[in-house]
């Protein structure tokens, strides 16, 4: 090697020397603002959690910390010659840390009872080898529960509960991760995929991401639509077809003015052999195999999302949803049986009662206290503005040239599910959930590509954007927290219950919010009194236990609080309960702590374990 | 300095990893800092074949879950599917790496819910079906790259 060509090298291995204080200053914005935020969340009290939810104990120093994150990012990808792709993940990941690991930071146990519930699943499939169909549905799509089961064990943990805190963290590491490809793939311009993967991060409030089958699927979506994009589309760009003549449609151009130039990001051939192409395919049966035997609303959004890629002949492989659809019938035909036997009309009570679905989805949610009701109005408003946001980056980015059918027909597939069923008053969630990724490509068309003397008005537009959507996700996602946490109270009170109540026992509660059920599923038998707006009678609580042998009454603040903010139950009506019941004189209270008290019946009741 | 220099570069070209790969192309590849075309590590299937082993050791040994839990959990979540992925030759480490991640939690789930079904639970059954896919694959590559079979050239960019 000439003396020359190792000198050049060196030189590249150092900094510009003009440039050097500017890329310090760059590079030290991640890292500063990770530990700014993390010593903030960690000063912050779990006590402080208000009606609003976790916003309320947040202190100001993380919302600097993010506002100057924000900054840092937009000033990094907004930068002439672009910044180095490791800076920008960098910031993505400190955004990813900051904002899904703020409650696993501040709360001393995980959130979400259903996480919890997915625990004690999982522990029952560990411990027996099989499900429980008829106990719970999600049993009739056990491949989840079974993997964590065989994982734990094989990891030689107890239960699943040390990955329940921080999951949503590593989930939305990976989904950040696949929308970026997929960005990269529906976008002709680099900033575009950095500034959707920036969006979605704060967007992606829906909460989906706990520990849970829908999770995981979520990735398998976006990793299976991810390959279909990049190695499936059409091999190049078929100029014929697209300026054959079409007297409609040029018409209806014209008349919305309307351009056709060609599309800027359509693949121009695709350099892989027919052997590698062939293994994607398997990689995409697989992971749909595992969908379908893991979860009960993913396949079929794939299937759907894939039927409109051909439809719009933006997939090469058009046989592929009548093959995604013979697996979904299959795997409902022969290994949901106890689910479905049951349940036809909840399955397809719905089916086209759009309006039906939307009301359960939307309407009905608008329950419980005002500030509930906030909240919920709230994530209605959020939503819709993201979606007016897409479709006018939509517009944007059709008058530009650079439409792309792919982008479009995946931002509007999940909206056909609307037309299935309401999935327990969830389907909303799932749609936003869905689109999200596609919908985050589309509203950054607002933000790039971007000409040069507009530079300055752009970055401002994308942090006043995305400082909004940050300031949006601590309400819309954490906005229930006074009830989705779990209070050490409330858990010490459910593990002296396993310690002294023998198998068989009743455990009643008077509403479902108790953080039981992560083991010995099938023990015990759980139930609730109350789980709507009316409060709860003393005499409904003493017919419950009577109606169960041995059994046990719990009654904790989590309760209380679920039922005053979540149920619309009226104010005080936890404690005044308690009061009744202590009044009754036919309970006798077995166990104490500051959050949560367990009792029994005088006169029927069985104490197996001390009094306190 | 430039004595220091060139002993650097002459220590990557050395590296075992790169002998397959004519030398002008590494020196090439050397010179820009990137990997040449054709260039394929062997280390990552040795590495697939190594740690199946480990982790099979910890689990038929009862180690420790401290010591046994990150490393089995980060082979589940990772190695089957980087095992098969890495057979097809994806262009950019990003689309390997969470579609490996994808892959082998689906595969994860496949063998878990085969074994429930059939009657066969058994944890550590589970994994040994993993580690032998995953060995398996890492052997087909490990034998391709070494001529065993037919070579298909594979540039990789960066993401």
């Amino acid at each position: 090697m000439s003396s020359t060509a190792v000198a050049h090298r060196l030189a590249e291995l150092r900094w510009p020397s003009r440039g050097r204080i500017a890329a310090v200053a760059a590079w030290s914005v991640p890292p500063v603002v990770l530990a700014t935020g993390i010593q903030a969340l960690t000063a912050a009290r779990v006590t402080e959690i208000g009606p609003l939810g976790l916003v309320s104990a947040l202190p100001p120093r993380l919302y600097a910390a993010l506002a100057a994150l924000t900054v840092g990012f937009v000033v990094a990808v907004f930068r002439r010659g672009g910044a180095p792709r490791a800076l920008l993940a960098a910031h993505v990941v400190v955004l990813v840390v900051l904002l899904f690991g703020a409650a696993p930071i501040i709360e001393p146990l995980p959130r979400l009872l259903p996480g919890w519930l997915h625990v004690g699943f999982a522990d029952y499939i560990a411990r027996t080898g099989e499900t429980l169909p008829q106990l719970d549905a999600r049993f009739s799509w056990p491949g989840f529960f079974a993997l964590v089961a065989m994982a734990t064990r094989a990891a030689g943990m107890p239960d699943a509960m040390p990955l329940l805190g921080w999951a949503p963290v590593a989930f939305n590491l990976l989904y950040v991760a696949a929308v970026f490809r997929l960005a990269r793939a529906t976008s002709s311009d680099v900033r575009t995929a950095w500034l959707a993967v920036w969006l979605f991060v704060p967007a992606n409030w829906v909460g989906q991401d706990y520990f849970g089958p829908q999770a995981l699927n979520y990735l398998f979506y976006l990793v299976l639509l991810t390959v279909l994009l990049v190695w499936f589309r059409p091999r190049a760009f078929d100029h014929a077809h697209r300026h054959a003549h079409r007297p409609l449609r040029d018409r209806l151009s014209r008349m919305i003015r309307l351009p056709a130039p060609p599309l800027l990001s359509a693949s121009s051939g695709n350099p892989y052999g027919v052997t590698s192409l062939l293994g994607l395919m398997v990689v995409v049966v697989v992971v749909f195999a595992a969908s379908t035997a893991s979860h009960q609303l993913t396949p079929v959004a794939i299937a759907m999302s894939v039927a409109l890629l051909v439809l719009v002949r933006q997939c090469r492989v058009r046989a592929l949803p009548v093959l995604l659809g013979v697996m979904v019938v299959g795997h409902l035909s022969y290994f949901t049986v106890p689910y479905w036997s049951g349940h036809l009309d909840e399955i397809f009570g719905s089916l086209g009662n759009v309006l039906g679905v939307l009301n359960s989805g939307a309407v009905e949610r608008v329950q419980g206290d005002a500030t509930h009701q906030i909240v919920v109005l709230f994530r209605v408003e959020l939503a819709a503005a993201v979606w007016g946001l897409a479709a006018l980056g939509a517009w944007r980015r059709m008058r530009a040239g650079d439409n792309d059918p792919a982008l479009v027909a995946l931002a509007g597939a999940p909206f056909l599910l609307l037309s299935m069923q309401s999935y327990g008053g969830e389907i909303l969630l799932r749609v936003y959930s869905f689109a999200l990724p596609f919908m985050a490509v589309l509203v950054a068309a607002h933000l790039a590509p971007v000409r040069r003397p507009r530079r300055a008005l752009v970055m401002l537009m994308a942090v006043v954007l995305s400082a909004a959507l940050t300031g949006a996700f601590f309400i819309a996602r954490y906005g229930n927290e006074s009830f989705e946490q779990v209070r050490r109270g409330d858990l010490a009170a459910v593990d002296w219950l396993y310690a002294h109540a023998p198998a068989g026992t009743s455990f009643v509660a008077a509403t479902s919010n108790v953080p039981w059920r992560s083991r010995h599923v099938e023990r015990y038998r759980y139930s609730t009194v109350s789980d709507d707006d009316r409060p709860v009678a003393v005499s409904a609580v003493e017919d419950e236990l009577r109606a169960n042998p041995s059994a046990f009454l719990i009654l904790s603040r989590g309760q209380y609080v679920f039922g005053e903010s979540f149920l619309g139950k009226p104010p005080g009506w936890g404690s005044a309960l308690e009061q009744q019941v202590i009044g009754s004189g036919r309970f006798r209270q077995v166990y104490a702590n500051a959050d949560a008290r367990v009792y029994v019946l005088t006169k029927k009741g069985e104490i197996r374990g001390g009094n306190r | 300095m430039v004595e220091i220099a060139e002993r650097a570069v002459d220590r990557r070209l050395a590296r075992p990893d790169r002998e397959s790969v004519p030398p002008e192309a590494v020196r090439a590849a050397a010179a820009t800092g990137r990997r040449a075309a054709g260039q394929r590590l062997a280390r990552p299937p040795l590495l697939v074949l190594l740690s199946g082993a480990i982790v099979l050791g910890f689990v038929l040994f009862d180690a420790p879950a401290a010591v046994r839990a990150v490393p089995v959990l980060t082979y589940l979540a990772v190695v089957p599917g980087l095992a098969c992925v890495r057979l097809v030759r994806l262009r950019d480490r990003l689309t390997e790496l969470i579609v490996a991640v994808a892959l082998s939690l689906a595969l994860g789930i496949l063998v878990a819910e085969v074994l429930l079904q059939l009657g066969w639970w058994s944890p550590a059954w589970g994994l040994a079906v993993l580690v032998v896919i995953a060995s398996l694959a890492a052997s087909v590559e490990l034998g391709r790259d070494r001529g065993w079979t037919v070579r298909l050239p594979s540039p990789r960019r960066r993401w």
